[in-house]
């Protein structure tokens, strides 16, 4: 149990970055203790069985992708975890908890999930967005406690949103939109964050410092990071592990290097690609064999 | 921890140095305000003209004050008989009305969604409308078998729709709107058949418009405490109205028992509906409408929305029914024909006013 527990990796940094990290760096931790756990997670919907016994381990500081084709269980495992989604077989914990015993508030509080794209029907302002992520800690008629307030400013902050606190949410680009759903699920101060493709609908630039964000957050705050991602590339560049699932199946788990092989590729996405090394990030890429 | 006190502190300080000029108190209290003033203008107003300080008077008296009599006591038989009660029915139901709307078009996030749009309003003209077809007379806490039979229609329309709908222990909201529709349609497909049936269609019509001309003061005083129960439990209920705003599945890693909190509400709003339908017969557009008006002016966070909308909801049917009893007097036209006459237009301007940051 223990002896396969992984190490945490450290993943190339940028130069910006380098000079801006703090001297004890993300290998700081002094004991990895796993925040989120599968156990052998087999889950469906009705007879249809999406995931087969998936075992994956979240730890502190961590960057992890789950990358994999279209349909092949990135969003239902994803579900499963946040505890939206009953396991058919095995379990999730949570911190050491059957994730089926954790008060509903309580997983709330250690668990944030950013969606593939927030839609919010009402006209509401970014900053009463990101109020909602303090759901979990309102108390019945409850106005917002001065800690409420600190914790949205500061995920404010954090995802560079204080400028536009005031603006009507439904005005702005896809790129701040997934800002907003990033800094509303910082509102909830958690320690591990699962992300659903959160890249899907940005342009290139926008996936980038989305991702840079969100690497900066984990090492920063120490959060676990899951994130359903279907670009390899982008998977490779910004993720310390990556796990492949193919037809419901972990069938890799891994640093980039020990994940992306062209047999791999073939086998879990069904196309053909030359691996090679980035120029100046060191991590594989893929480039696509037509 | 004086580091994050400072920090809190500092936080909270800028935070009220940004904050644009959307000041619940001032908008509440503008609100109320315009409450009193519309009451007192709709109390003055009637076949006999009675003086606002004549109203004063009166409404003195019942506090420990004995101010200098001005009012004859026709003047008294015709307030507290017939004009307060009526207003007092205007202000409680159109604030149920709206309270129910607004709440109902965030659980359902549909802005089409009133308080009807589960059964409720189908329900209760077929229970209104069997229960005039038929030829007794009976009565219970002041409620006539029509009203009684109404709230009736109402609440088993809700729950029928409840058990519809519900999968596994799940309360989809797109199963609850189609099976609200479904049961809507039925039940309407058999009001119009007594309706066909039955020798008292114009009663029936009628009472299908709304008409807040037909409480005793008893029925008012019994069905305060639940209205009560229904606003305020929704005004507690103003956060995880904004929270569902953000859809099922996130509102549950928000920490929410969805399927819970969604029957709470249906069960609140329901019962709010089903008294206001008892108490005034089916009023539309008030629900459906002044939820849109007060988002449009005060925004959508349901903590400030929520009471807006109730005293929104209120001032606007107390000025309908004036109107409708001032526009052709001595005739009295159906408040329902008001509220659509007086409410589409305003509603129209705001929305083309604001169009760009209004969008579904």
């Amino acid at each position: 149990m223990v002896s396969d527990e992984p190490r945490p990796i450290p993943r190339p940094r940028s130069e910006l970055e380098s000079r801006y990290a703090k001297p004890y760096g993300s290998v700081s931790c002094p004991e990895v203790r796993p925040l989120l756990e599968a156990r052998g997670l087999t889950c469906g919907f009705g007879d249809r069985v999406v995931l087969h016994g998936v075992d994956l381990t979240l730890v502190s500081g961590q960057m992890m992708a789950l990358i994999g084709r279209n349909g092949s269980g990135k969003s239902t495992l994803l579900r499963c975890l946040a505890g939206a989604l009953a396991p058919l077989a095995g379990e999730v914990v949570l911190e050491g908890a059957p994730l089926s015993r954790v008060e509903r508030r309580t997983r709330a509080r250690i668990l944030a999930v950013v969606p593939q794209e927030l839609r919010v029907p009402f006209p509401f302002s970014v900053r009463e967005v990101v109020e909602l992520g303090r759901a979990p800690y309102a108390g019945f008629l409850a106005l917002p406690s001065s800690e409420d307030r600190l914790a949205v400013e500061s995920a404010l902050h954090a995802t560079s949103l204080i400028e536009i606190a005031e603006r009507p949410f439904q005005q702005l680009s896809g790129g701040e939109h997934q800002r907003v759903s990033l800094a509303m699920a910082l509102a909830q101060q958690p320690r591990i964050l699962l992300l659903d493709e959160p890249t899907t609908h940005l342009d290139i630039a926008h996936q980038m410092g989305f991702l840079h964000l969100v690497g900066r957050l984990c090492a920063d705050q120490g959060l676990a990071v899951l994130a359903a991602i279907h670009d390899i590339n982008l998977a490779a560049l910004y993720f310390d592990r990556l796990a492949v699932l193919a037809d419901g199946a972990l069938v890799a788990n891994g640093a980039p290097w020990d994940v992306i092989t062209e047999q791999l590729v073939a086998r879990a996405f069904g196309a053909r690609v030359i691996v090679s090394q980035h120029p100046t990030q060191g991590v594989p890429q893929v480039s696509l064999l037509p | 921890m004086s580091v994050v006190a400072r920090a809190a502190e500092a936080v909270v300080v800028a935070r009220h140095a940004r904050r644009p000029a959307r000041r619940p108190s001032l908008i509440l209290g503008g609100l109320c305000l315009g409450l009193v003033i519309v009451s007192l203008i709709s109390l003055n107003l009637g076949p006999e003209y009675i003086s606002p300080t004549a109203i004063l008077g009166m409404a003195l008296q019942w506090l420990p004050l004995h101010p200098a009599r001005n009012w004859s006591d026709v003047d008294l038989t015709i307030i507290s008989l017939v004009r307060f009660p009526r207003l007092l029915t205007g202000i409680l139901v159109g604030a149920a009305l709206a309270v129910t709307g607004t709440a109902f078009q965030a659980m359902f996030r549909n802005p089409l969604a009133d308080p009807g749009i589960i059964g409720t309003s189908a329900g209760a003209s077929m229970g209104a409308i069997l229960a005039l077809a038929l030829p007794v007379q009976i009565a219970w806490l002041g409620f006539s078998l029509v009203s009684l039979a109404a709230f009736g229609g109402a609440l088993g329309a809700m729950f029928l729709v409840y058990f519809l709908a519900r999968v596994g222990n799940r309360l989809p909201s797109t199963t609850l709107l189609l099976a609200g529709f479904a049961v809507s349609a039925a039940m309407n497909a058999v009001a119009a058949l007594i309706e066909a049936l039955s020798d008292q269609l114009r009663q029936m019509y009628i009472w299908l418009l709304g008409n807040l001309d037909q409480n005793s003061t008893q029925q008012l005083i019994t069905s305060l405490p639940f209205l009560a129960i229904g606003i305020l439990g929704l005004f507690a209920l103003a956060g995880d109205l904004n929270v569902l705003l953000l859809g099922d599945e996130q509102a549950h890693y928000l920490g929410m028992h969805v399927a819970r909190r969604r029957l709470l509400i249906l069960v609140l709003g329901s019962l709010l509906a089903g008294i206001a339908v008892a108490l005034a017969g089916l009023i539309a557009f008030v629900g459906l409408l002044v939820p849109h008006i007060a988002r449009l002016l005060f925004g959508a966070n349901h903590r400030l929305l929520l009471p807006a909308s109730a005293l929104l909801g209120a001032i606007f049917l107390v000025v309908a029914d004036t109107l409708a009893r001032m526009m052709l007097a001595p005739q009295e036209l159906p408040v329902g024909l008001v509220t659509a006459l007086v409410g589409a237009p305003w509603f129209l301007v705001l929305l083309r006013r604001k169009k760009g940051e209004y969008g579904f």
